[in-house]
């Protein structure tokens, strides 16, 4: 039935089937009215977003090598130490299984509610501390040895600090993953960790944390993907990266770091429903666009990620197909509360009404991104086009800088970086904004740096000096905004000293409904939107250009991506 | 002749110790280094950069530091890349092998082509052919090798597709001898112009010195065809200069491959250094300037050798 | 006949000999104009184009050249080309005379040293043959990655990696002149070291470091622009020669000249320079005006 309804949503949104003949076609499958009217929604809404389909040609089967040509080289192969969008999409997602996992090859969108996979339910107590995971029996990691409840505590304990607690760390504990980890296990606060039974894990929490479910899917955020305690016992944490073994639908063969990695299909998945269709996926890293433009044009790969946006007109026209989707991502800037300059609320609103978001997505990015309006991704739920933030307006913009007493402008510095993962193109849209400022006498000096000492500067917090810097983030869960804005984050590196986004957020994460925790977010959305410590620039759609061979392909709505039901058609 | 070899090869040594020094130091000019290379936003939890601190011996004193580095690099452990979590040295020896197929197409585009330049233009000097060439080989010697990769990419592998435009090998690997070949063509050509020019300068002057000397002038007094005074009794005179010139854009050839590595995506020791930068990872990027750096004087230092034992007389020099 | 009635030219000057040489040299004096004409440009840049070089009209992208308004075209940021090259300028000259020119003065040091005192001379000749060691371009971008990317970096990492070229140049003729008997003349007449370094080899070094700087201009020019296509050189949105060529490199195939354009400029600037310093060797060197 799923399937059916994939096709039919497929051609809806294509354009080859009405909305009568699709909610007639959709009744006829057995789906209820209110279910029909909301994926009419959806699909009207994604439609209208994005001008590039969000799936390729779709049909049934199964077989062939997908070969995918990744922007950046994947990181280390172990779920708690691992980083980077890449990384996750390459290996991690397709190998491990998360415990909490979203659909993301859902034509249709949303990622909430969260699908069952290796965890079948989950019961929140009325006190919103403790949360019980049934895990699907019958499950094993590729090596033989069962996933159970024993094995989800021992992937927790690898990045849970209990030294907090005065508890003595277990071997497996890792510094560096618990560091990487800390942004969410700080917050989720985390006391107990049981097991009552081999099916059941029990997480006890100091307090009620609304996110707690859905920031677990959230890579670098106490990501959840569960490797086999074994391949640790028998060749230490080093080798957990080395023979990579998890339950998912593809197995580790072998790779060739910084070049390739293949992966194979999984014979014995636990879920013969959504067991992968191809044979094999090899994964390169072209790092160089034009590289990876060539080796899509010359048949050389099936797929490839973050293509230059000049090209793809070409690609369309030479038969391959561009695909794009909402997503959770966010471009954005940070200003350093700092700076003298910035002080004001009306020269930091100035500069932000004086980029021209709209002409950046539509010229330089051309339409490969949306202008954003909510400092939160497209996908999250409290993702709002109401929350208030202005207009491009470089009339008013300079308005405002005279009012606040800066008619003549003032010279700022702009951290940027050269690249990364989900920056898009971050120097030409540094260079943009800057010659926006430029126009209203905001004078922005540029200052690039590669991407890894980048990420250290950017950690640090920003120097007195720097006046700007920008980031890319942004996720499904609504756990998002802590990270840039609340006073005591460490993301805070712009040093906004506002407390009451974090009265905000507070209330919002110990929030039992969750409408009451979205609403909250929401608030602090709409007052971002007036003191403008982060300034959302664009959602990237995250454009990916495919064979015409490729079938049953799906964009993602969400940063990484699932494999399972691509395949190749000779 | 082999005292002057022994004594030669004896004086790379405190070259090359030099070498350590100065590449172990790049380590350590810079701030942060390897623990924010491996750490990135984490590196600003104290816990977290002491403890990688201690892993990588970086809290010992900098001698210390220097003569474990160049024990381990001695037996050939260089260390665990922080960009991909191997080995270094399971990096860099294939990739020194890409870098040396590189080089040695591109010695033989420049030694071929620069005779054949020479020795034509020497052979119809102050022709239009001549001046055209000349201008030629100098355009070529003067223009940035990456922006001359550029254009033969979108010539050959973009516009007319004969070519493929990037790589070493087809992406799903295998295709053999012929295919790396294939891939070979451009790349090494770019890489190889300048030293085609010098070449074909040198070969030029020599070959038209050597053209006005009596024993040639004798040779075309009795009648001799022209392709024997130019092959038989020029060319002896052509050739110590030519083997000499070769020399020494050998190590030029090798040591200057990066742009053509970079532009071309060929994945040698070049590529590696200047991913290596662009990454932080220290660990590799002072490996692979050691090790080419080595192979660099290794290089010169046989293509010395060589050039004095095809030419015994440069030895008094 | 007396010896009085044959009419005798006046010989003439070494340095009128040297001019002579080089203005007979057609290409010398063309490449000379050439360099004067861009060095002009410019100077007097802002003065012929009306366009900024760093902020581009958002309605105008990649406009292909030869359109009204546009003679080379345009870049994804709608920045005139012609304006970028001609304020790339200000930029690719310094670049690559700046550190010729303090590679010059430290080379002169070190090779006077090397060349004159026999033990000293040992140790900066054996330090500068570890320099010699490394690959030119990899020391350079190393160094440059250590300190980090700007104009300040690239003069710097190429002065430290040439000086040792120089320094070889002159180290080798004062060590030739070290036992020529007019400096043992001047030894016995009591002048210090100082006084014969400065007063007898130095003039002696100073035509081959000329000439060696000046043979190698246009290289420099085109080591420069490396810097930059590495993302080493002058921050965005400087009109960097080099970052123009990288940041073309993926538009290639629908906009080739944004890669394409700047590379002319290197080659003709490089190229000028090059029958510049050729022209002055031959100048310089008596024993080259022969012509082959």
């Amino acid at each position: 039935m799923e399937r059916r309804i994939d096709g039919a949503l497929t051609d809806l949104m294509a354009g080859r089937l009405t909305r009568r003949a699709f909610a007639e076609r959709a009744a006829s499958l057995g789906l209820a009215l209110p279910v029909i009217g909301a994926l009419l929604r959806g699909a009207a809404a994604e439609a209208a977003e994005s001008g590039f389909p969000v799936t390729g040609p779709m049909e049934e089967g199964s077989g062939g090598t997908i070969v995918v040509g990744q922007e950046s080289n994947w990181d280390v192969l172990d779920p708690c130490l691992g980083t980077g969008a890449v990384t996750w999409r390459t290996c991690l997602y397709q190998i491990y299984e998360s415990l909490v996992a979203r659909e993301m090859d859902n034509p249709v969108g949303l990622t909430d509610p969260v699908v069952p996979g290796i965890t079948q339910s989950i019961d929140r107590s009325a006190d919103g501390k403790t949360y019980t995971f049934h895990l699907q029996p019958g499950i094993s990691f590729t090596d033989g040895t069962a996933f159970d409840a024993a094995a989800v505590i021992w992937n927790v304990e690898r990045q849970w600090d209990q030294s907090k607690l005065g508890r003595k760390n277990p071997p497996q504990f890792d510094t560096t993953a618990a560091a990487v980890r800390s942004w969410f296990w700080n917050p989720a606060q985390l006391v107990n960790l049981v097991a009552p039974d081999p099916h059941t894990v029990v997480f006890e929490l100091a307090a009620p944390f609304a996110p707690f479910v859905s920031g677990m899917p959230e890579s670098g955020l106490g990501t959840m993907g569960m490797s086999s305690p074994a391949v640790w016992k028998k060749y230490g944490t080093p080798g957990i990266a080395a023979h990579p073994v998890g339950t998912g639908p593809f197995l580790f063969e072998s790779q060739t770091p910084g070049d390739q990695l293949t992966i194979v299909k999984n014979p014995k998945y636990w879920n013969p429903t959504r067991a992968a269709k191809a044979d094999k996926i090899i994964f390169k890293a072209l790092t160089d666009p034009a590289t990876r433009v060539a080796a899509l044009r010359g048949g050389e790969v099936h797929v490839i990620f973050a293509p230059p946006v000049q090209e793809l007109a070409g690609l369309q026209r030479e038969g391959f197909i561009v695909t794009a989707r909402v997503n959770p991502h966010l471009w954005y800037l940070q200003v350093n509360a700092e700076e003298p300059y910035w002080k004001d609320r009306r020269v930091r609103q100035a500069f932000f009404m004086s980029i021209n978001r709209a002409g950046m997505a539509r010229n330089l990015l051309k339409e490969t991104a949306l202008s954003a309006v909510s400092v939160n991704g497209r996908t999250c739920p409290s993702w709002t086009d109401q929350a208030g933030y202005p207009e491009y307006n470089p009339t008013l913009a300079k308005k405002l800088l005279a009012e606040a007493g800066f008619e003549k402008g003032f010279d700022t510095v702009f951290q940027i970086p050269t690249g990364g993962s989900g920056e898009m193109e971050p120097v030409q849209m540094a260079e943009w904004i800057a010659a926006d400022a430029a126009r209203v006498g905001i004078r922005i000096k540029l200052q690039t740096m590669e991407w890894i000492s980048y990420l250290h500067a950017w950690a640090a917090g920003m120097k007195p000096g720097i006046g700007i810097n920008q980031q890319s983030w942004g996720m499904t869960s609504i756990y998002w905004p802590n990270l840039p804005l609340r006073t005591t984050s460490v993301l805070n590196v712009g040093h906004q000293p506002d407390k009451r986004f974090d009265q905000l957020l507070d209330a919002a994460n110990s929030a039992l409904d969750e409408k009451v925790a979205i609403a909250k977010y929401r608030a602090v959305d709409a007052l971002n939107a007036q003191e403008m410590w982060v300034l959302p620039i664009v959602n990237d759609l995250a454009p990916v250009a495919i064979s015409p061979k490729l079938r049953n392909f799906v964009h993602s709505s969400d940063w990484w991506w699932d494999f399972k039901k691509v395949w190749v058609k000779a | 002749m082999l005292s002057y070899a022994a004594k030669r090869a004896a004086a790379i040594v405190p070259t090359l110790i030099g070498v350590s020094l100065v590449t172990f130091a790049l380590l350590h000019i810079v701030p942060g280094g390897p623990v924010v290379a491996i750490l990135g936003m984490a590196a600003s939890d104290p816990k977290a950069v002491a403890a990688v601190t201690r892993e990588l011996g970086l809290n010992r004193s900098l001698p210390e530091q220097y003569w474990i580095w160049l024990r381990h690099a001695l037996s050939g452990n260089f260390g665990t890349s922080t960009e991909f979590h191997v080995s270094v040295s399971t990096l860099l020896f294939p990739k020194l092998a890409h870098t040396l197929v590189l080089t040695a197409g591109s010695l033989v585009y420049a030694v071929v082509l620069g005779l054949v330049i020479g020795i034509a233009t020497a052979l119809y000097h102050r022709s239009l052919f001549d001046r055209l060439a000349m201008l030629l080989t100098l355009i070529g010697a003067s223009a940035p090798v990456f922006w001359i990769g550029l254009l033969l990419i979108y010539l050959f592998a973009i516009r007319l597709q004969w070519l493929p435009a990037l790589g070493m090998t087809s992406l799903l690997g295998g295709g053999g001898v012929l295919t790396v070949l294939k891939h070979l063509i451009l790349p090494a050509f770019a890489n190889s112009i300048i030293s085609l020019a010098v070449i074909a300068r040198i070969v030029r002057s020599s070959m038209l010195e050597a053209l006005v000397q009596p024993y040639v002038l004798a040779a075309r007094a009795r009648g001799l065809p022209r392709w024997r005074q130019v092959i038989v009794h020029s060319f002896r005179n052509v050739l110590p200069d030519a083997i000499t010139i070769t020399g020494l854009q050998v190590g030029f050839l090798f040591g200057g491959a990066l742009f053509v590595e970079v532009v071309f995506g060929w994945p040698g020791l070049g590529y590696l250094i200047y991913s290596s930068i662009e990454a932080r990872d220290y660990v590799t990027m002072q490996a692979a300037v050691l090790i080419v750096s080595a192979v660099f004087v290794v290089v010169n230092l046989a293509a010395d050798l060589a050039r004095i034992a095809l030419d015994p007389r440069e030895v008094g020099a | 006949m007396s010896a009085a009635a044959l009419p005798v030219a006046a010989p003439r000057s070494a340095r009128r000999q040297a001019f002579d040489a080089f203005a007979r040299d057609r290409m010398a004096v063309l490449g000379l104009v050439v360099l004067i004409l861009a060095m002009l440009a410019a100077v007097l840049a802002p003065a012929l184009t009306p366009y900024n070089p760093t902020v581009g009209d958002q309605n105008a992208i990649m406009v292909p050249p030869f359109s009204p308004g546009h003679l080379l075209g345009t870049d994804d940021q709608g920045r005139d080309i012609l304006a970028r090259i001609l304020f790339g300028a200000r930029l690719a000259f310094p670049e690559a005379t700046i550190p010729v020119l303090a590679a010059a003065l430290a080379g002169l040091g070190l090779g006077l040293v090397g060349g004159f005192r026999r033990s000293a001379g040992e140790v900066v000749m054996r330090a500068l043959d570890v320099l010699f060691a490394i690959p030119m371009v990899l020391l350079a971008i190393a160094i440059a990655a250590a300190l980090g990317s700007g104009l300040p970096t690239v003069v710097l990492s190429m002065a430290i990696v040439i000086t040792p070229y120089i320094a070889r140049v002159v180290a080798t003729t004062t060590a030739q002149l070290r036992s020529a008997p007019f400096i043992e003349a001047a030894r016995c007449a009591g002048f210090s070291d100082w006084r014969i370094v400065r007063r007898e080899i130095l003039p002696h070094t100073i035509p081959a470091v000329v000439v060696y700087g000046t043979t190698n201009m246009g290289a420099m020019v085109v080591f420069a622009a490396g810097f930059g296509f590495l993302g080493l050189g002058a921050q965005p949105p400087a009109p960097d020669w080099g970052a123009m060529i990288a940041d073309g490199m993926r538009s290639l195939a629908s906009a080739p000249w944004l890669s394409t354009v700047p590379g002319i400029a290197i080659v003709v600037i490089s190229l000028a320079f090059n029958y510049v310093g050729d022209g002055l060797r031959v100048a310089l060197d008596p024993r080259l005006r022969t012509r082959l």
